[in-house]
């Protein structure tokens, strides 16, 4: 029962929404350090983020992804909040806008 | 100018050139009207669809000529332009105004913009010349007043808040639209001690020019109206203490950034006391405008601009919970540029129907000219006549500005927002692009929220 309840658990979490979901959770997770001005934690998000990008999956996303994330680091770096605040809040928007319109094309 | 509208037509995936070659046809078709005017016989602007008779003495019939009309814009005209009323105005302080202000010695106010308002009341009109502005400042409750240089009122704006920090705009019925920039730089009282001393009595010279914008159009449907409104708008109340939003308008914007286009948007503001935020997502959910660090702490009203053509009112009674989020949708309408209407092909073919209207008119003079020149020549006379040739049709002028003209100067479009373009543009062209980021684990995730006090997790992502 527990091993049937775990595999149920873990293709809950492989599905494109849970994964989706999950980017949506860590940039808020960036955003909310951002707005409480916590550097250390604005880190560790920014970590996350760039660890988890998938180079072979799309790579000059991937480098585009990079290079926004080494903004983000420089901008943290400086301490300009609000400029690391809007680059992920647009990252998260573009994230946002591209899972409805997957959702709509495949809803059709 | 049928050159650069076949080039624009060319240009069509390069917006800034498009706006560049757009200018250009803007400048020529206003040149050509210029030419076109300038053409006098008699004291008269030939090609304004009035008729010519030339007398040509005893024993001939008077020849009429009756030229089209030739200009770019109203009835019966070539067609290629649009002539719109609007209004050339500019703030200055003359020094008389300086000698005025400075016994009042005021910091932090100052006039930075005045602009015309479209659409407003004809009749109320002002006409061309030097006005006053009389402004009484009285903080949040001050006036601003339009008079003639004689002191005439001509209007009155009360309850002016000139208080405190950040932009306001005052509209006039009359079509003027003044922007105040404020600064609260003092302690003890705002800009000037008008409670201790009373209203501090400011001047300044506007001077307003009436002029006709030259605009180019091929699309047959009017501009879109400037609006903003709220669709769904509730005050986020708790308790007795509540967040509500009011008054959306579509202000000027501000140099550099990009203005708000006509669409659906979702406005969020994220109360956090004095480092709250405000988020303006479009229908898909990106973002269009952010606002950080936005101090909603105090009670009372306070204007929110974007900077992007949208500006807005919060009002914040009591409020003071954290993390509370007041959500609205908006509907925004921005008048279409002139540009978004435009059809290049189309303009291209209106130009070549102009050309033949053109060379249909020198054919016209030329033929006008031959007659002169024949009952000249039967009369046997070497004085020349008041013919037509004297006001000499500058077809060559005109033909020079509709059929020639060159473009150059290529501009590179490098925006500071080009690394999120290109993102954009790969995310939304890909059906692969969630496994290129969308790849965080549950544990990881887990591990991130549960990170804010403790920095040592860092080290297991190295």
């Amino acid at each position: 029962m527990k091993q049937a309840l775990t595999a149920y658990k873990e293709a809950q979490d492989s599905t494109p929404e849970a994964a989706f979901e999950r980017l949506l959770a860590t940039y808020d997770v960036a955003i909310a350090a951002a707005i409480h001005k916590n550097r250390d934690h604005a880190l560790h998000a920014i970590t996350l983020l760039e660890k988890t990008i998938d180079s072979g999956a799309n790579p000059e996303m991937a480098l585009s992804l990079q290079g926004i994330y080494a903004e983000c680091r420089n901008a943290l770096e400086d301490e300009k909040w609000a400029q690391f605040a809007e680059m992920i809040e647009r990252l998260k928007g573009l994230w946002t806008a591209k899972f409805r319109l997957d959702q709509a094309t495949v809803q059709k | 100018m049928l050159d650069l509208a076949i080039s624009g037509e060319r240009a069509s995936f390069n917006p800034r050139k498009m706006e560049e070659i757009y200018g250009k046809l803007r400048s020529l078709s206003a040149g050509f009207d210029q030419v076109v005017k300038a053409i006098r016989f008699d004291g008269e602007a030939i090609f304004t669809n009035k008729e010519i008779q030339l007398n040509q003495g005893p024993g001939t019939r008077n020849l009429l000529i009756d030229p089209v009309r030739l200009l770019t814009y109203g009835e019966n005209s070539l067609n290629l332009s649009e002539s719109v009323e609007s209004a050339d105005i500019a703030v200055k302080y003359n020094t008389e105004d300086q000698i005025l202000n400075a016994a009042y010695e005021i910091i932090g106010l100052d006039i930075n913009e005045a602009s015309y308002i479209a659409g407003s009341n004809p009749a109320l009109e002002l006409e061309t010349g030097s006005y006053k502005v009389a402004i009484d400042y009285l903080g949040a409750n001050s006036s601003v007043e339009i008079r003639t240089s004689e002191g005439v009122l001509i209007e009155r704006q009360e309850d002016v808040d000139l208080s405190g920090t950040g932009s306001e705009w005052v509209d006039f019925d009359v079509g003027v639209r003044l922007s105040f920039e404020k600064e609260s730089l003092f302690q003890n009282f705002d800009k000037y001690d008008f409670e201790s001393n009373g209203a501090a009595k400011l001047s300044a010279t506007l001077e307003y020019e009436r002029i006709e914008k030259h605009v180019l159009r091929t699309d047959e449907n009017p501009s879109d109206i400037n609006s903003a409104e709220f669709i769904y708008n509730s005050p986020l109340t708790i308790g007795n203490s509540s967040l509500t939003i009011s008054a959306p308008e579509v202000a000027p914007v501000s140099e550099g950034k990009n203005p708000l286009e006509t669409g659906n948007y979702n406005l969020e503001i994220e109360y956090q006391g004095n480092s709250s935020v405000i988020r303006l997502t479009d229908e898909l959910g990106r973002l269009k405008a952010y606002k950080y660090g936005v101090d909603l702490s105090a009670s009372g009203d306070q204007k929110i601009d974007f900077g992007n053509g949208l500006s807005f009112n919060l009002n914040n009674k009591d409020f003071t919970t954290n993390g509370s989020k007041l959500n609205t949708a908006l509907k925004y309408t921005r008048e279409t540029p002139d540009i978004e209407d435009f059809d290049f092909r189309e303009y291209a073919a209106r130009i070549q129907d102009a050309l033949l209207v053109v060379r249909e008119q020198q054919l016209v003079m030329d033929e006008a000219k031959s007659r002169i020149e024949e009952v000249n020549q039967l009369r046997n006379s070497a004085r020349t006549s008041n013919a037509p040739s004297a006001a000499a049709f500058r077809a060559s002028s005109a033909m020079t500005l509709l059929s020639g003209g060159g473009s150059g100067g290529l501009f590179s479009a490098v925006s500071p927002d080009a690394r999120f373009g290109v993102l954009s543009a790969q995310l939304f062209e890909t059906t692969n692009a969630f496994p290129a980021q969308a790849n965080q684990s549950p544990q990881e995730l887990a591990q991130l929220r549960t990170s804010t006090n403790s920095t040592s997790i860092l080290s297991s992502f190295a």
